[in-house]
């Protein structure tokens, strides 16, 4: 069967001239031969230097239903589609969203050569809603996916993806993936709002109110603990190395651990006095679920998952990171009780160490690395996965070592080399050199000593390595009262304002009704617009026209001056209002016509329909954290009652 | 020591046995040979040995055997046994397979590879199964008209589509292998769990 590939030659003839000739070197594809389908439709058979693969299963149909059922599809989000292939995949789509945009990514010109030839796909490459981009390079591609993400139109990212593509190229996928979110997220704060959607963040902040006046707040600990020595414990391969001599000084030193660190003392018979915990998301939970956390104290954010902070014989000091929400709740305890949060927990750990005045602050288990070619820390409960690994089939992983299983589950990440505190080869990932210097520029302005006693990894710079064995002989030699003073410092009454939070609240929820009827107003204004577009040319139209504009420009915030709502309306709307604010800029200064009073009346109405939805989604929130608040304020009362 | 065959005491000389094998060997031989049946299960010292524990204990002197508890049965009752059991077992196949899938849709490649290697071992097992059928009822399945049975039809379709698997693994070509386990082998593992009953019946009510 012959193509006419007229249709590419008028859509686009440089593509045109490139798959004909062949103009293309590839590498990863030695071949690519005509095949069919069980029923008999062109299908191509790729051949590559491993071997082989089909380009499309033998029944497309099917598999069509799959890409599509995999890819959740939403309306208002942009399509992606990585591989073109013969297109069974997008006639499966466009018979069910005829009039979506879709960015098609094929990292080859060599597939595309003969899929052109196998199969019309005219219906792609003539449809004005289709956008090409092909390159071998991932990352030019990644960065021109986002040419194609507008902020007002989408709300989020779907990706129909062929299975055979995703074997071919996946390590490129994951590439252009990755600089697709990374240059997104330079509009919004955080990439996960956009790819995700969670709300993980408020949602805990909001379930968390009825705590905040239950523990007592980071402040009663800062300048507590003036020249104690603090270790600060993290989970990093090399923690294995120390548990002997942490067993033995529980009394000698203030002992501060991540939360994925607590386990593995727990399971090592070791307890630390402080864990610190932050993720908002399930995810580290299971670090502390079932666990018996009676005995020691957390340091947790109002964001933190609010599961952890409901279990059973908690104690508690509250921080904040300063986030949007944690930095409001924060204004009803009584003083300043900010941590510094930078992408890894222990930052928070060794914050506190500084704010509550220990010195000298040691850390362990600090590799940042994957020292010794581990993954995890040996005696961890990753161990289990090792040992079910070989019970399910012991006779096939008879020869796998302990040391193998984990050079197989590093060998799953990006790693770099990088010089340990030897000057050694050790293997990294990119987000640990960040770590590493965040940590070495905050140690360069610490008063403190600080004494890296990990013996292993790459926190190199600005503290001075030791052995844990001789810190634990020449500096933590005696004995210290500080089960006894972290008793005290938590028995400290509370000082949580709710009866200040809940007025406040009350008067932001009144805000936000008064600001969504304001919306509304603002809606019918540019539907009057609208209607009155065409008598611009007329003087009294004009002033008309002007009038409203500056009515709609003046009440843009519809009447909110509070900042902190301000605050979450720019956080919880920030696509909307980045987009808003660059496209009206781009608008300033055009002569007034009919035609720019429809494009900006339009872009007003659905800016204040974003806005109306995001002032109904945060009262929503706020009747949350409402609720918590008198479920506080009513069990206090009746404590103090009987 | 006590040796019992299908439950029924046995005396055996074995002065000129040394270990375990011999032992086995002899009465495969001398007592099951003759009765044209085949061993089929093995207790020592009240622990049952699978195959991989009976090569173990080869060597086991005879002096450390308490008790010896040997079935057997004919190749006959052994198919028959076999193909009563395949239903469940060909049911798990199917489930494992959905499992293998599942894993291979998560784009957990390696995991889908080792569950899947389960299924080759029941695919193992039932080709055995088959051609033991084929061989020990070859009369009767012509008698009967068998041969264009379900049963044996899918179990031809079967024995390509594993040349076929066998074929993507060296090639390495994902997709079409996913292809025939999701869309050959699994509704042939279905169709057989289904139709063996059928087939048994008919080997049975025709002695």
């Amino acid at each position: 069967m012959s193509i006419d590939l007229d249709y590419l030659m008028e859509c686009s003839p440089h593509l045109h001239k490139i798959l004909i000739n062949k103009e293309f070197q590839d590498s990863r594809i030695n071949d690519v031969v005509p095949a069919t389908t069980r029923s008999g439709l062109p299908n191509l058979i790729l051949k590559h230097p491993r071997g082989e693969l089909t380009l499309h299963s033998g029944y497309p149909d099917k598999e069509a239903k799959k890409i599509y059922e995999k890819a959740n599809i939403k309306e208002r989000s942009l399509t992606i589609c990585f591989g073109l292939g013969l297109g069974y995949h997008l006639d499966y789509f466009l018979e069910h969203h005829p009039h979506e945009d879709v960015v098609i990514v094929e990292p080859t010109y060599a597939i595309l050569a003969q899929a052109v030839q196998h199969r019309d796909l005219s219906p792609y490459f003539k449809n004005s809603r289709f956008k090409f981009l092909i390159s071998a390079d991932p990352d030019q591609t990644g960065q021109a996916l986002c040419e194609f993400y507008n902020f007002y139109q989408y709300s989020g990212v779907q990706v129909l993806e062929l299975p055979s593509y995703l074997t071919l190229f996946g390590a490129e996928w994951e590439r252009m993936k990755s600089h697709f979110t990374q240059a997104i997220s330079k509009y919004t704060v955080n990439t996960i709002t956009i790819m995700e959607s969670e709300g993980d963040f408020t949602d805990n902040c909001m379930k968390n109110v009825p705590h905040f006046g239950k523990y007592p707040w980071a402040r009663h600990l800062f300048d507590q603990f003036q020249g104690i020595p603090v270790v600060i414990i993290s989970a990093g391969p090399s923690l294995h190395l120390q548990f002997d001599l942490l067993r033995e000084i529980r009394n000698r030193a203030l002992l501060i651990c991540v939360d994925t660190a607590f386990p593995i003392l727990k399971r090592q018979g070791i307890t630390p006095h402080i864990v610190c915990t932050a993720d908002p998301t399930s995810g580290n939970f299971i670090h502390l679920k079932n666990m018996d956390v009676s005995d020691v104290y957390v340091v947790a954010e109002p964001m933190t998952y609010y599961e952890i902070l409901e279990l059973e014989g908690l104690r508690a000091f509250f921080t904040n990171f300063d986030g949007y929400y944690a930095k409001y709740f924060t204004q009803f305890a009584s003083g300043p009780e900010a941590l510094l949060s930078w992408g890894s927990i222990a930052s928070t750990c060794f914050d506190l160490a500084r704010k509550i005045g220990s010195n000298p602050i040691i850390f362990v288990g600090q590799d940042l690395s994957y020292s010794d070619f581990l993954y995890h820390c040996p005696g961890s409960r990753f161990d289990d996965g090792y040992t079910s690994y070989l019970e399910s089939a012991d006779r096939r992983y008879l020869y796998t070592s302990y040391q193998s299983f984990h050079i197989q589950r590093l060998l799953e990440y990006n790693i770099f080399p990088e010089p340990d505190i030897y000057g050694k080869t050790v293997f990294c990932q990119k987000n640990h050199r960040l770590y590493a210097k965040w940590f070495h520029d905050e140690f360069a302005r610490s008063s403190q000593l600080i004494i890296n006693a990990s013996e292993r990894g790459i926190v190199r710079e600005n503290c001075r390595q030791m052995r844990f064995k001789d810190v634990c002989e020449q500096i933590l030699t005696r004995e210290l009262p500080i089960e006894q003073k972290l008793a005290e410092l938590y028995n400290r009454p509370s000082d949580y304002n709710y009866q200040a939070l809940l007025t406040d609240i009350d008067s932001k929820l009144n805000t936000l009704n008064e600001a969504g009827k304001t919306a509304k107003k603002l809606q019918q204004e540019c539907e009057d617009l609208l209607q009155s577009k065409d008598e611009v040319e007329t003087d009294s139209g004009k002033v008309k026209v002007r009038n409203s504009f500056n009515l709609l420009t003046s009440q843009s915030n519809c009447g909110i001056e509070d900042k902190f709502i301000l605050d979450w309306i720019d956080h919880e709307n920030q696509k909307a209002e980045m987009f808003f604010k660059r496209e009206i800029g781009k608008l300033v200064g055009q002569v007034l016509s009919a035609e720019l009073i429809e494009t900006t009346a339009n872009f007003y109405y659905n800016f204040m329909e974003s806005r109306f939805s995001c002032f109904e989604n945060l009262g929503a929130h706020l009747m949350v954290a409402k609720e918590g608040c008198l479920n506080s304020m009513g069990e206090k009362w009746e404590q103090t009652a009987s | 020591m006590e040796i019992y065959i299908n439950a029924e005491r046995a005396q055996l000389d074995v002065a000129d046995l040394l270990n375990f094998g011999q032992l086995i060997q002899k009465i495969e031989t001398d007592v099951l040979g003759p009765r044209g049946e085949v061993l089929t299960q093995i207790q020592l010292n009240d622990r049952d040995l699978d195959e991989a524990a009976e090569l173990d204990h080869q060597n086991l002197p005879l002096s450390r055997i308490q008790k010896l508890i040997i079935k057997s049965t004919t190749p006959t009752m052994l198919v028959l046994e076999a193909l009563g059991d395949a239903p469940t077992i060909l049911s798990e196949m199917v489930k494992v397979l959905d499992e293998v899938l599942g894993s291979f849709e998560d784009s957990q490649d390696s995991k889908g590879y080792q569950e899947f290697v389960i299924v080759t071992d029941g695919l193992s097992w039932f080709t055995t199964i088959y051609s033991r059928s084929m061989a020990i009822f070859q009369d009767l399945i012509l008698q009967q008209d068998l041969h264009q049975s379900p049963f044996i039809l899918e179990s031809q379709k079967l024995s390509k589509t594993i040349e076929e698997i066998l074929d993507c693994q060296s090639s390495k070509d994902r997709t079409t292998f996913l292809d025939l386990l999701e869309y050959e082998l699994k509704p042939s593992l279905e169709v057989l769990s289904r139709e063996v009953v059928t087939f048994r019946e008919a080997l049975v009510s025709n002695p």
